[in-house]
C-alpha cells in the first residue's frame, strides 16, 4: 500500500472520531474540524514517522492536542472563564431536548476542570487510548495520568449537573 | 468525601454527548494541499536556517581550515612557523604532512524545534541530548527554549548538549502581564519587516485606527491604505510616524500591557480583563536622552488583527 493511500485509509476511519474529540475537549464543532484538518496535515508532512511509530493513534493524538494548545496559545485572549454560565438544562423537557441537554451539560462539565485534567478525560474515556498510550501522547509520566484521571473523576462526580443527567438516562 | 464518578458512566456520558455531533466527510483534498504548502514552507525555513548557521560558523571562525601543507611551507630548521591552524616545530619533519585534525562538531539551531526534532538534529552532528523540562506559560508545549551551548557553539567534549524543552502543560495558561509570548514577537517582527521595507505585511484590521499620542491627530486607513507602507500618514512636520521601526536593525523591546516608558513609569496600558491586547514596542537600548525615545503601541484584536497603532514621539 502507498503511502498516501495508508494516510487516506486511516482518514477515513479516524475523522469523526478526532473531531469528536475535538469536540470534547473544548473546540467548537467548525473549529473542531479545522483542528483536525491541521493535525492530519502535520501528519502527513512526516507520515513515515507517524507510520513507524509504535502507536499510530498515540503520536496523532499527541500532535492533536499540540496543535489544540498552539491554537489556544495564539488566541488565548479570545476564551474567558466565567463565573456566571447559560441556563441549566431543564429535564422536563422533551427527549430530544433531553439529549442535547446532555451534550450541553457534559460540556460544561468539562468546561468546570483544568484543562490537562479535559485533555485527560477525552484521550482515557472517549479516544480510548491506555494510560501508557496517553503518557506517551502527552509526554508525561504514566504516574501523572493516573493521578489527573483520578482528580478528573472525583470533580465529575461532585459535578450536581451530571449527577442530574445520570439519574435521567 | 467525593466519590469519583463510575468509569462506565463517563465512557456514556462522553459517547452520548460526542456521538451526538453530527460531523461532514473527510476534507481529504484539502488535507493534502495543506500537507503540500507545509512541506514548501518547512523547506524555506530550513534553508533560511542552514544559511544562517553556516554564517553563524563563518562568522565565529569554526569552520575548519585546511591544514599547511610541509612541502608548501618548509620550517627552517631550529625555527617555529605558526600559521593560524597549526605549529610545526623544529624537529619535526616539515615534509610530512600532520595528520588531519578530527573537526569539532558545532551545535545546531535547536530553538522552537520539537523534542524529537532537536534529538535528530544533534545525532546528525553526532551529538546527544540531555533533556530539560520546564513549564513556559507563553510557549507551546513541547519546544526547544533554549540550549546549552546556543547555536553554533563548538559542542562539548563530552558531546552531551543540554537542551530545555517547554513540558506538556506549557502554553495552556495566559501569559503574565507585561511579558510578551512568542505569537507577539513574531507579530511585532512582521509590522517591523514591513516599517522597514524589507518584505510583507502585518495583519491589518479592516479599518486601522493610528493616532499620534498626546495629541488630536488621528488617521482612520481602510487594510488596503495600511498595506502600503508609502501610503501612511505623516506626522505634523513632515516626519516619518514610524521612524523608530524604519531601520532594518532597528533594536526594539516588547512589553504586553505595560506603558514603560522612557523613564521606566510603570502603568498599564489596559485593564487586564479587556479582549484587546495591547503590544508597546519601544527603543532596546540606552538612548542619549528622552527625547529620542519613541513608542508604538498595537492594539491586537480578538482575531489577531491590529485594530490600532499610536505612536509615542520623544518624552520630556
Amino acid at each position: 500500500m502507498r503511502p498516501e493511500d495508508d494516510f487516506d485509509a486511516y482518514v477515513a476511519a479516524r475523522w469523526p472520531r478526532l473531531v469528536r474529540s475535538a469536540v470534547l475537549l473544548g473546540c467548537a464543532p467548525a473549529d473542531a474540524e479545522d483542528l483536525v484538518q491541521a493535525t492530519l496535515e502535520r501528519c502527513l508532512v512526516k507520515w513515515s514517522r507517524v507510520r513507524a511509530a509504535d502507536d499510530r493513534d498515540a503520536y496523532v493524538h499527541r500532535i492533536l492536542v499540540n496543535t489544540l494548545v498552539s491554537a489556544r496559545r495564539r488566541r488565548w485572549w479570545g476564551e474567558r472563564p466565567t463565573a456566571d454560565l447559560p441556563e441549566p438544562p431543564d429535564h422536563r423537557a422533551s427527549d430530544a431536548t433531553l439529549a442535547v441537554d446532555l451534550a450541553d451539560a457534559v460540556l460544561r462539565a468539562l468546561d468546570r476542570l483544568p484543562s490537562e485534567q479535559r485533555t485527560a478525560v477525552v484521550l482515557r474515556y472517549y479516544a480510548q487510548l491506555s494510560e501508557r498510550q496517553m503518557a506517551d501522547a502527552l509526554g508525561v509520566a504514566p504516574g501523572t495520568v493516573k493521578s489527573r484521571l483520578s482528580r478528573a473523576l472525583r470533580s465529575l462526580g461532585a459535578d450536581t449537573d451530571l449527577a442530574d443527567l445520570r439519574g435521567a438516562r | 468525601m467525593t466519590r469519583q464518578l463510575p468509569e462506565s458512566d463517563l465512557v456514556a456520558l462522553l459517547e452520548d454527548a460526542g456521538g451526538r455531533r453530527r460531523v461532514g466527510p473527510a476534507p481529504l483534498a484539502a488535507v493534502h494541499h495543506g500537507a503540500r504548502h507545509r512541506r514548501r514552507r518547512r523547506a524555506a525555513a530550513t534553508g533560511l536556517a542552514a544559511a544562517g548557521a553556516l554564517a553563524a560558523v563563518v562568522a565565529l571562525g569554526l569552520l575548519p581550515t585546511p591544514e599547511p601543507r610541509g612541502h608548501d611551507v618548509p620550517a627552517p630548521a631550529g625555527t617555529t612557523h605558526s600559521t593560524p591552524t597549526a605549529t610545526l616545530t623544529s624537529g619535526s619533519d616539515p615534509l610530512t604532512p600532520p595528520a588531519p585534525r578530527r573537526p569539532r562538531a558545532s551545535v545546531p539551531i535547536l530553538k522552537d524545534r520539537t523534542e524529537a526534532e532537536a534529538r535528530e538534529r544533534l545525532a546528525q552532528s553526532g551529538l546527544e541530548a540531555r533533556i530539560v523540562t520546564r513549564h513556559e506559560p507563553c510557549r507551546p508545549a513541547d519546544t526547544v527554549v533554549d540550549h546549552r551551548p546556543g547555536a553554533a557553539r563548538p559542542a562539548p567534549a563530552d558531546r552531551v548538549v543540554t537542551v530545555v524543552v517547554s513540558d506538556a502543560t506549557s502554553g495552556t495558561g495566559d501569559c503574565p502581564q507585561g511579558v510578551a509570548s512568542q505569537h507577539d514577537h513574531e507579530l511585532v517582527a512582521a509590522v517591523h519587516r514591513w516599517a522597514s521595507g524589507q518584505q510583507g505585511t502585518a495583519p491589518w484590521a479592516p479599518v486601522v485606527r493610528v493616532a499620534l499620542a498626546e495629541t488630536d491627530t488621528r488617521w482612520d486607513l481602510p487594510e488596503r491604505t495600511a498595506r502600503d507602507r508609502a501610503r501612511w500618514p505623516r506626522a505634523p512636520g513632515g516626519g516619518d510616524l514610524l521612524a523608530g521601526l524604519a531601520a532594518p536593525d532597528a533594536r526594539y523591546r516588547v512589553d504586553v500591557g505595560a506603558a514603560r516608558t522612557c523613564a521606566g513609569t510603570p502603568g498599564y496600558l489596559s485593564d487586564s480583563d479587556s479582549e484587546t491586547r495591547y503590544l508597546r514596542v519601544s527603543p532596546a537600548g540606552p538612548l542619549g536622552s528622552c527625547l529620542e525615545w519613541w513608542a508604538v503601541d498595537l492594539e491586537v484584536g480578538a482575531v489577531g488583527q491590529i485594530d490600532a497603532v499610536t505612536v509615542h514621539r520623544g518624552e520630556w
